[in-house]
């Protein structure tokens, strides 16, 4: 096995060094609120020139492990996600540090986003060439059925209900339509000249989490609330790990998921912790719990969106296809080293490429020691006073969207986009939909787009879109979504009903 | 306090460089560049023309003393970030972008584009990628022939990505239609990497695709024909020009990249950056860096330049002018 | 009764903005608009599913999912945030944000605005501002907008 061959280049002298301060960088990078992980990996490309090919590409690598492990931390303790993949960690995590299980939070996720990482990396090492050709089989019609099923899981992203998040999610499409039109290339509402680029994920990503949350802290230091609003409780992390290793269902939902999210090219594996997220309420027996602190949910989000990072490397290296903005970047220090993906790369560059997995391996251990360690030190940052939290996270805000693109627009439209969800929580509505709305609407239209010119070519639009083992899967799996969604509200109204009518009742009686 | 003093310093020190800038202006300025230069890549990274740019300036330090910084500004071919680089940045020299002939000219001819070439200044051209046909590794076609002769029987029912619309991908499929008479389907995709996915996943029957691009995944793909004067002899060197087949296209699809800047910008400015430019592009280390990736290299200077970019926009209005009316509003209503 | 009509009343807010999202869809008529008429479409479909549902009498349409806007405690971070767009580029980055980190501790800090206080803010402005420029921008050269300032 080449892996062993080569794993005592990875454990030895710098390449060691490069590892474990990867691994606190890219750990406290990720966990700073308004910095994510494409900016860090953008950031350390410019060092690898210095630097010998595999050391490189073993930098970027950790730094891309620990960047998405870390962000997690702000998602549970200051409710704002570092990137998207650590969205649905929020919407568990930070209940569960509000309900004082602070701790307990931190460890799920570190330790889940090691089991699903090293998952993710073994999957890349051993399945790499059977599942190209896997890759490859997504077409338009595929992806775009995709993006549907991925908009589907808006019914379970918290929210108060299923209406007001559906409605959210389409107004992110709408607005991640701003710009050029992908395959004709012609003006669509360019009100400014800001849009010209569009909305991109990032910007709107930090705008619509962590300004109403400026916003939120600002006036709870106002109303004299500003200390620490809960404690970090002591957790025996034996007990953390013995109650996370014996959550299978969701710990195997969430590296399946993450696998297969991120092995298709181009679906946006950034949206594979929401899908485990939701596919493990569908199946939990308490529904009701998620969203308002339950483990499982975040075990199942940290477990997926850390083995989706090993999973979207397969079509990344062996088909150049990167699946998500972040390695797409990674893809850039790749090529700049003159690795070309492909086959190639795994028998000309073969120790270059397998000490980069062999790194991956060992950087998601490291990730879970220095996670659990660092983690201890979250008692700090929750005893910042609101206001001092609120001034830095407005001032990283800015400085982590303008340093992605260089770009003042982009600052604008992360605030103006702030500001309104602000405005449109207060009214019930939340940010999940949007930014899910954001990521899936190109890819929907896209596909869409070029499903239809395929189709015409072939045996029409319907017949491309609704024939194919695949895409019928895909349909049923969407039909099956939105019903259990449906079946869920009716339940929830029902019982509120009950409940309210029979107050009325009392009230006139 | 401390922070405080060292901000007055900071203005007296912008006043005083401003102040001096002022003074040098007009004379010939020694020390530009002074700052580093940011280089504007219209596409996503990881593209071709992504980290050719990366390899192409990195050794920016060597020859001009100072960094050239990579910032993508992606988004509808490029039109993004080139609207950006003549209406967003100062004309001082510090603001360059990586171009893609025929892709820019051809945008500012068929859209509303802030650019066209009389507000642009090259600097110097590193690569030239030329256009070849693909398909599926598992397709019936082994030649052009086979494919035109599809074609023929199936008129519209033929499937060709490309890298977007209006791109060197796309002229070549439009020459390839008019030699043959016949009728494809062109299928615009966001890039390069992704035309490429759809010809290995089947998606669709043939591609045209960059030399490199191409030439890096023929575990998966077949080469048919390459869209430029002469063979490749370094990297395809088995694989026929259309001419050779008996389709008079020309090399007006390949794809030439390099560094430009907006106009406005001083001409002692643009002669250091372009005599700087082509030095840093052949150099040794650059130039087996690029290779190794399967990019063919062309290094030229300004002038060269001028003249290519003349003669492109001449050709391109033509092939456009030559499309009737109908096809070109059917290709910008495609959906 | 109170929270019912507020109901009805965001239902119509809601309902008109996707109203305007659908007219200025159809408004260019131009090729290249047709997903996102679709989506607009789909936005005003549910948004009347939501009026509907609110003027069903007696029945809340959502749980108590509304709150009051707290203008009073907000108008200074937005003037604050819109003033930093206003002057980041002109006056750079930094010198920007250090007048908007020290306007909001001091303006939200629970304590009376004191001397003492000022002074503390500053300092801790300074900090903060000081580390971030060390690390992103003299060691991992990130650009950040520059003006008259830094």
């Amino acid at each position: 096995m080449e892996l062993f061959q080569y794993l005592p280049e990875v454990l030895s002298g710098w390449n060691l060094v490069i590892l474990i301060v990867g691994t606190v960088v890219g750990l406290l990078l990720g966990a700073t609120p308004g910095l994510s992980p494409t900016m860090a990996v953008a950031l350390l490309i410019p060092f690898t020139f210095q630097m010998d090919t595999s050391s490189g590409l073993i930098l970027l690598g950790v730094i891309y492990t620990a960047t998405v492990a870390g962000g997690a931390v702000t998602a549970i303790l200051v409710n704002i996600p570092g990137s998207p993949a650590n969205i649905a960690t929020m919407l568990d995590g930070h209940p569960m540090a509000k309900s004082g299980r602070a701790t307990e939070a931190l460890h799920y996720c570190f330790i889940s986003s090691g089991i699903g990482g090293v998952i993710g990396v073994l999957v890349l090492i051993f399945f790499t060439p059977l599942l190209a050709d896997f890759a490859l089989g997504f077409g338009p019609s595929e992806l775009f059925w995709i993006a549907i099923l991925g908009i589907t899981v808006i019914g379970s992203l918290g929210g108060t209900t299923v209406l007001k998040g559906l409605l959210a999610g389409a107004v992110g499409i709408w607005i991640s339509l701003i710009g050029f039109n992908p395959v004709a290339g012609t003006e669509r509402f360019m009100f400014t000249d800001h849009l010209q680029g569009g909305v991109t994920i990032i910007p709107a990503l930090i705008g619509l989490f962590a300004i109403p949350q400026v916003f939120q802290m600002v006036e709870d230091a106002r109303r004299g609330r500003g200390g620490k609003t809960f404690g970090m409780e002591h957790r025996p992390l034996w007990a953390s790990i013995v109650y996370n290793l014996s959550r299978v269902r969701a710990l195997g939902i969430g590296s399946v998921v993450g696998v297969l999210v991120g092995l298709i090219p181009g679906a946006g594996g950034q949206i594979a912790g929401l899908i485990a997220y939701d596919q493990n309420k569908k199946f939990s027996r308490n529904p009701e719990a998620y969203g308002k602190g339950e483990p499982d949910g975040v075990i199942a989000s940290e477990t997926s969106n850390s083995s989706m990072v090993g999973a979207s490397l397969v079509p990344m290296l062996s088909l150049g296809i990167p699946g998500s903005p972040t390695a797409a970047v990674l893809l850039g220090g790749l090529l700049i080293q003159g690795l070309f993906p492909g086959p190639d790369l795994f028998t000309q560059h073969a120790s270059v490429a397998w000490t980069f997995m062999g790194a991956l391996l060992v950087s998601q251990v490291l990730m879970m020691v220095f996670g659990l360690y660092i983690s201890r030190f979250s008692r700090y940052v929750i005893q910042i006073p609101k206001q001092h939290m609120a001034a830095a996270v407005a001032i990283l805000a800015v400085f982590g969207t303008y340093s992605v693109q260089n770009s003042t627009s982009d600052v604008i439209i992360m605030m103006t986009m702030g500001c309104a969800m602000y405005f449109a929580m207060r009214f019930g509505f939340g940010p999940g939909p949007v930014v899910l709305g954001i990521i899936l609407g190109p890819i929907a239209e896209t596909n869409l787009l070029q499903g239809q010119m395929l189709g015409q070519a072939m045996d029409g639009t319907f017949q491309y879109f609704f024939t194919g083992g695949v895409n019928l899967l895909l349909i049923f799996l969407c039909v099956l979504s939105i019903g259990y969604s449906v079946a869920a509200e009716f339940k929830v109204r029902a019982r509120q009903r009950r409940q309210s009518t029979g107050r009325t009742v009392e009230v006139e009686s | 306090m401390n922070n405080k003093r060292l901000l007055q310093d900071k203005t007296l020190l912008a006043g005083i460089v401003t102040g001096a800038m002022l003074a040098v202006s007009g004379s010939a300025l020694a020390d530009y560049p002074s700052n580093p230069i940011n280089v504007i890549v219209s596409y996503s990274a990881g593209g071709a023309t992504d980290f050719q740019a990366r390899i192409a300036t990195s050794k920016s330090e060597t020859y001009f003393g100072e960094p050239m910084v990579i910032v993508n500004r992606p988004g509808a071919g490029g039109q993004v970030g080139w609207n950006y680089l003549v209406q967003n940045s100062r004309d001082e020299g510090y603001d360059i972008a990586a171009y893609n002939v025929p892709h820019f000219i051809a945008q500012s001819l068929m859209y509303d584009t802030h650019y066209d070439i009389d507000n642009l200044e090259p600097i110097a051209n590193w690569g030239v990628d030329p256009a070849v046909l693909i398909v599926g590794r598992d397709s019936p076609f082994d030649t052009i022939d086979d494919l035109v002769e599809y074609a023929r029987e199936n008129p519209g029912r033929v499937t060709v990505s490309g890298a977007g619309l209006f791109v060197g991908h796309h002229i070549a499929t439009v020459q390839l239609e008019n030699e043959a008479g016949i009728e494809l389907k062109y299928l615009p995709t966001d890039g390069g990497v992704d035309a490429l996915r759809f010809v290995q996943g089947g998606q669709v029957m043939a591609g045209f695709n960059n030399l490199s691009d191409a030439y890096r995944s023929q575990d998966r793909v077949k080469i048919l024909g390459i869209a430029d004067l002469e063979r490749d002899e370094e990297f395809l060197p088995d694989v026929p020009t259309f001419k050779e087949a008996g389709y008079d296209i020309d090399d007006s699809s390949v794809n030439y990249r390099g560094l430009m800047t907006r106009s406005g910008v001083s001409e002692e400015r643009l002669k250091i950056l372009s005599e700087g430019a082509v030095e840093m592009f052949n150099d040794e280390e650059v130039q087996a860096q690029l290779k190794a990736g399967g990019s063919p290299m062309r290094v030229m200077g300004r002038e060269e330049l001028k003249e290519m970019w003349q003669e492109r926009q001449a050709y391109l209005e033509e092939l456009f002018a030559s499309l009737d009316p109908e096809e070109l509003e059917e290709l910008a209503e495609e959906d | 009764m109170m929270s019912h009509r507020k109901h009805r009343f965001t239902a119509l807010a809601t309902l008109l903005m996707a109203m305007g999202l659908a007219a200025a869809s159809f408004m260019p008529n131009l090729p290249g608009y047709e997903f996102p008429q679709m989506t607009a479409l789909v936005a005003v479909g549910i948004a009347a599913i939501m009026v509907l549902l609110a003027w069903v009498p007696k029945q809340p349409v959502t749980a108590a999912d509304e709150e009051p806007i707290p203008w009073g405690g907000i108008w200074p971070l937005i003037l604050i945030l819109a003033g930093f767009l206003w002057v980041m580029e002109w006056l750079g980055f930094f010198a920007t944000s250090y007048i908007a980190f020290f306007l909001i501790i001091l303006i939200y800090s629970p304590q009376r605005i004191s001397l003492r206080g000022a002074i503390k803010g500053a300092v801790i402005t300074g900090l903060f501002l000081g580390v971030l420029y060390l690390i992103f921008v003299a060691l991992l050269r990130v650009q950040v907008p520059q003006g008259i300032l830094i």
